[in-house]
């Protein structure tokens, strides 16, 4: 199946009295490298839960194509998720299994590959991000950037045709995350994966991304190519190039 | 709100009823779930296994224990009692039966309560708080398939054969205090065959899978509803054993009440 289109409308979510998304809206370019940049604590790790259907939105739509996920039957959606892959901010790591029993988990779970093709190609992936020979560490062991090149691995394992990245690159050094955006870039263009990308790297977005969209007060302001953003006159927009995060 | 506070106890009891109508509901809709989920393919037998393993590997040594002392304080009660009317010769059915019924079957779910129980929440809360069981939901793994219902079977496989061990512990333990206190061996263990039916034995084991589904689905239940960080964790830990604890009691209860 092609990388499909994914667009997402109106969606608005509140959590007790505060209002995070208040109404966002915007499409992601198929088989193409999409950021969402913003500020922390603004919502783009909340988006990436109801793109995955993690959360329920209190309204608003949000279109695989033509499935729309509020509306599709847990098979669908089961079957959605098997195109999916997403590296949690976090890592989310199983921390009852070794490294790369975390990272072949998928393959297995689904009986996608015999024990030793996943074994192999697991042990590739972890090499691919400098952590060769770690398969059969303890997750507990893992220090903050290992842990997300592991969670990384585990994502891109079935090689699935939407790729979500929560900061895949915040707590490398420069050099690790040069390399993982190396990587994510590498495997959009060889699998042509639909790739969106939360980050806090202004220049990571702005050399990767074919399209950086970026929220602010629970709406997204602006939603362009990276030449585009860094002709916008919106000062939010300015001020985060500028480097005035937080 | 009102400051009345007749107005406010009503209030407050009729929260406390919402809220208790709501996770008996939410609790009933994830055991069954996870039940039905376990007949059916594919069937992860390994993992079985694996909670089969930590069900009976975590709890045999403290099972054991109970066993032999309640076998044995309760021994070292009825003859104290059974003296004074000369009936040494029931003091081992009495014992038997007891442990049969009863003390083995509620005593080893409490025992493993506080041991497994309480670890599935804890262990399952962990796995929420830090998004473990949205990964597997993400990867297409159903958690409730793939992480509750073993741990519900496991607790219905392994309680009726820890409680059997209790069983037999108990009534040996009951038999060296009944010897240390000068009595018969053979009048102990003569009227055992007699007295205690097999069918007290029977109902005894299936009380204790009842008790093993009520640990485990509870346990389970406090820990994949867990909110907030690591607070969380302890919070659902607590309530397991105690919830599990209420509904142990209520449940023995009424089966004993129906069984027997
Ligand atoms: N499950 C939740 N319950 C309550 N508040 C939440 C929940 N998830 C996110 N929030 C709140 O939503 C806001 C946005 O969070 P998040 O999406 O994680 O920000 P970020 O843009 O840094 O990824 C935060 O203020 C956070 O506290
Ligand atoms: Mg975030």
């Amino acid at each position: 199946m092609p990388a499909p289109a994914i667009e997402i409308h109106d969606l608005k979510k509140r959590y007790g009295v505060q209002d995070v998304l208040k109404g966002v809206s915007f499409k992601i370019l198929p088989e193409r490298i999409n950021f969402i940049i913003g500020r922390s604590g603004e919502g783009k790790t909340v988006i990436l839960k109801h793109l995955t259907g993690l959360e329920k939105a209190d309204s608003g739509e949000i279109w695989y194509d033509d499935l729309e996920l509020s509306q599709a039957s847990s098979k669908k959606l089961r079957e959605l998720r098997l195109r999916m892959g997403l590296l949690f901010q976090d890592g989310a790591l199983f921390d009852s299994l070794s490294v790369g029993e975390n990272v072949a988990f998928p393959l297995w779970f689904h009986g996608r590959a015999s024990a030793k093709v996943s074994h192999r190609k697991a042990e590739e992936l972890l090499e691919g991000l400098g952590m060769a020979g770690s398969f059969v560490r303890q997750v507990a062991s893992l220090s903050t950037g290992e842990r997300k090149r592991v969670a990384l691995a585990r994502a891109l394992i079935m090689e699935p045709e939407i790729l979500f990245f929560d900061e895949p690159t915040t707590g490398l050094d420069p050099l690790l995350s040069y390399q993982v955006d190396e990587l994510i870039a590498s495997a959009q263009k060889t699998s042509g994966a639909t790739v969106l990308v939360v980050s806090h790297d202004i220049a990571a977005t702005l050399t990767l991304a074919h399209q950086v969209s970026m929220i602010h007060d629970g709406r997204i302001v602006a939603s362009s190519s990276p030449a585009a953003l860094k002709a916008n006159p919106n000062p939010e927009v300015q001020k985060f190039l500028a480097g005035e995060t937080d | 709100m009102s400051t009345n506070p007749l107005i406010q106890m009503v209030a407050f009891f009729g929260r406390l009823a919402l809220e208790s109508i709501f996770h008996l509901g939410r609790y009933s809709i994830l055991s069954l779930r996870a039940l039905a989920l376990s007949v059916l393919p594919p069937w992860r037998l390994r993992t079985l296994f694996r909670q089969m393993e930590l069900v009976g590997v975590n709890s045999l040594f403290v099972v054991i224990l109970t066993g032999l002392f309640t076998g044995a304080v309760f021994t070292l009660q009825v003859i104290y009692g059974f003296r004074r009317f000369s009936a040494e010769s029931m003091v081992g059915p009495t014992v038997a039966t007891a442990m049969t019924r009863e003390l083995g079957p509620v005593l080893t779910s409490l025992m493993v309560t506080g041991r497994v129980g309480s670890a599935m929440a804890a262990e399952l809360s962990a796995m929420k708080v830090t998004e473990q069981i949205d990964a597997l939901t993400v990867m297409g793994a159903d958690p409730v398939k793939y992480l509750i219902s073993p741990r519900i079977l496991a607790g219905i496989i392994m309680l009726p054969l820890l409680t059997a061990i209790a069983d037999a512990v108990g009534v040996v333990g009951g038999y060296l205090v009944a010897i240390g206190k000068g009595l018969d061996p053979g009048q102990f263990a003569s009227r055992i065959e007699d007295i205690v039916v097999i069918g007290d034995v029977y109902n005894g084991l299936i009380k204790s899978a009842v008790f093993g589904l009520i640990l485990a689905s509870v346990g389970c239940y406090m820990g994949f509803y867990t909110k907030g960080g690591a607070e969380g964790v302890g919070r659902s830990t607590t309530h397991a054993v105690v919830c599990s604890y209420v509904a142990i009691l209520v449940g023995d209860f009424i089966m004993t009440a129906v069984m027997f």
